[in-house]
């Protein structure tokens, strides 16, 4: 019985990702929609991706610090170690999974209030295929929004890294440099890229999913918006372990 | 161009909701169905726009069923329609004249300022000539289904239908909302379907009726003919809602006591 409706879910969601290209609406629509969601999702994120990514690169010094200095290692290794983690992991990936929390909860409780308030039948009546018009723009903002909000992530991190190994005196910000560059290549970067790419379709996708099939009221809204957030974590995880073992 | 549903059945799981519903409305008339909660007059409704797919039947537009309609089709014929929701069904993030005005900037080429002014001309009609600014959190439920009325009708289509048009509103408001439906219907020539289990609602503006009881057309008439209609759960219907009453004093001429006329006399 779990495997059926499992089942049914992903087949619905696919068949969601079909919709989304058919019977389309003019291209201005998408535009204007467009904005509205990066305004909405890019803006709105910022400032919680603004004090996790300091702390998170903050934390990752010290503890980077805890476990690597002794008299052998050179201080730069804290930053050669903080910024690969920051770049290959817990930008993308810390990023997406709060954002999974707001972005989602709030696309799945967005679009459930309209089923159940009937505005989407609202636009099924006037002949707009709601799907597309619904949730495409929201699933192209977040291909935009994740990797740009990712980079901002990243460069947090360092810098919060560099604030609190300097302010503990635990490596100077020369040295942090210094070992930041040592490992750094290219691919590192495309990588986060990738990775910032496929949680924001995913994310958006399955809370838009999740809300766009509620049924009932405001209860289901909420089970719903739950929904989306706990599969949305599941997925992007399981997204991060296929891309690693794929690409590095 | 007329409606006609034949031998719908609509089922969800295991619950068999419509039973082979067929009925035929008519052209320029109000056309009501009545019932009881959880009759699937509701369902029929939804049946009949296309938001909801039958098992078995068909619901024709002069002749052509829609749901074997391909999508472009549905698509144009759909513009023909207008539907106003049970709880008006307004876009929450978009203020009362950008509600109104979306099907214009969907559907048409129209400039700005002849959208406005359609905009303006279709809440005039409703009455709501100075709401337009307002955001649907900010207006009253009556004034939530006149907008609904003004976006319905703003492509002028040639069907309007309504979903409980009255639930949840106060007597004198839901008979503003019946007198403009009434209204609209005859200046724009329209042909309306409503549904609804206010009884009061039918024999003000209801034209052609039918009874829908658990999903069985259960009896069809005019407004006229309500008051001597036969079929006993339609009698119970009428004497629970509670306008017995009007029967057992004015068993002739009933429908004339209702309050009719102007929207704004009695405002």
């Amino acid at each position: 019985m779990v495997i059926v409706t499992a089942l049914t879910h992903i087949g619905r969601y696919f068949l969601m990702l079909a919709r989304l290209f058919t019977g389309m609406e003019k291209l201005r629509v998408y535009w204007m929609a467009w904005m509205r969601e990066i305004i909405s999702m890019g803006i709105g994120s910022l400032l919680i991706v603004l004090i996790i990514s300091l702390f998170v690169g903050m934390v990752s010094t010290i503890q980077t610090a805890y476990q690597l200095l002794t008299a052998f290692i050179p201080k730069s290794a804290i930053g050669s170690v903080v910024s690969a983690t920051a770049i290959l992991e817990f930008a993308s990936t810390v990023t997406s999974l709060v954002l999974a929390g707001k972005i989602g909860s709030n696309i799945a409780s967005e679009l459930g209030t309209m089923r159940v308030s009937e505005q989407i039948d609202a636009l099924d009546v006037m002949g707009i295929n709601s799907m597309s018009y619904l949730v495409l723009p929201k699933i192209l903002a977040a291909l935009v929004c994740f990797p740009i909000l990712t980079i901002v992530a990243a460069f947090l991190m360092h810098v919060g890294g560099i604030v609190a190994g300097d302010a503990l005196g635990l490596v100077t910000p020369a040295q942090f440099a210094v070992g930041a560059r040592s490992n750094f290549t290219d691919f590192q970067f495309t990588f986060m890229l990738i990775k910032a790419v496929s949680y924001g379709f995913i994310i958006a996708s399955i809370s838009s999913y999740y809300g766009y099939h509620v049924r009932g009221g405001a209860l289901e809204v909420g089970v719903a918006s739950t929904n989306a957030v706990v599969y949305s974590c599941i997925t992007v995880l399981f997204a991060d372990y296929l891309l690693a073992q794929l690409l590095l | 161009m007329s409606i006609v549903v034949e031998g719908l059945h609509k089922t969800f799981g295991s619950h068999h909701v419509l039973k082979g519903i067929d009925f035929a409305f008519e052209t320029g008339k109000i056309n009501m169905i009545i019932g009881a909660s959880g009759s699937g007059k509701t369902v029929l409704l939804k049946c009949m726009v296309g938001l909801l797919t039958p098992e078995e039947g068909r619901v024709s537009f002069d002749g052509i069923d829609i749901h074997r309609l391909p999508y472009r089709q549905m698509r144009e014929l759909r513009k023909q329609i207008g539907m106003l929701f049970q709880g008006g069904a307004l876009f929450d993030s978009q203020t009362v004249a950008e509600n109104v005005a979306f099907p214009l900037r969907m559907f048409t080429q129209l400039k700005e300022r002849e959208i406005r002014d359609r905009v303006q001309l279709s809440l005039e009609r409703v009455n709501l000539p100075k709401a337009g600014a307002l955001y649907p959190g900010e207006i009253s439920g009556g004034m939530k289904k006149r907008v609904g009325i003004a976006r319905a009708l703003v492509l002028g289509p040639r069907y309007l239908f309504c979903d409980e048009p009255n639930s949840g509103l106060d007597p004198e408001t839901a008979e503003v909302i019946d007198q403009l439906i009434r209204r609209l219907t005859d200046e724009l020539g329209i042909t309306t379907v409503v549904v609804s289990h206010d009884m009061k609602s039918v024999l003000s503006i209801g034209d052609h009726i039918l009874f829908v009881f658990q999903g069985h057309r259960q009896w069809v008439g005019t407004r006229e003919e309500v008051s001597s209609a036969e079929d006993p759960y339609l009698q119970k219907f009428i004497e629970i809602s509670g306008v017995i009453d009007v029967f057992a004093s004015k068993p002739s001429g009933y429908n004339r006591s209702l309050p009719t006329g102007p929207i704004e006399r009695r405002r």
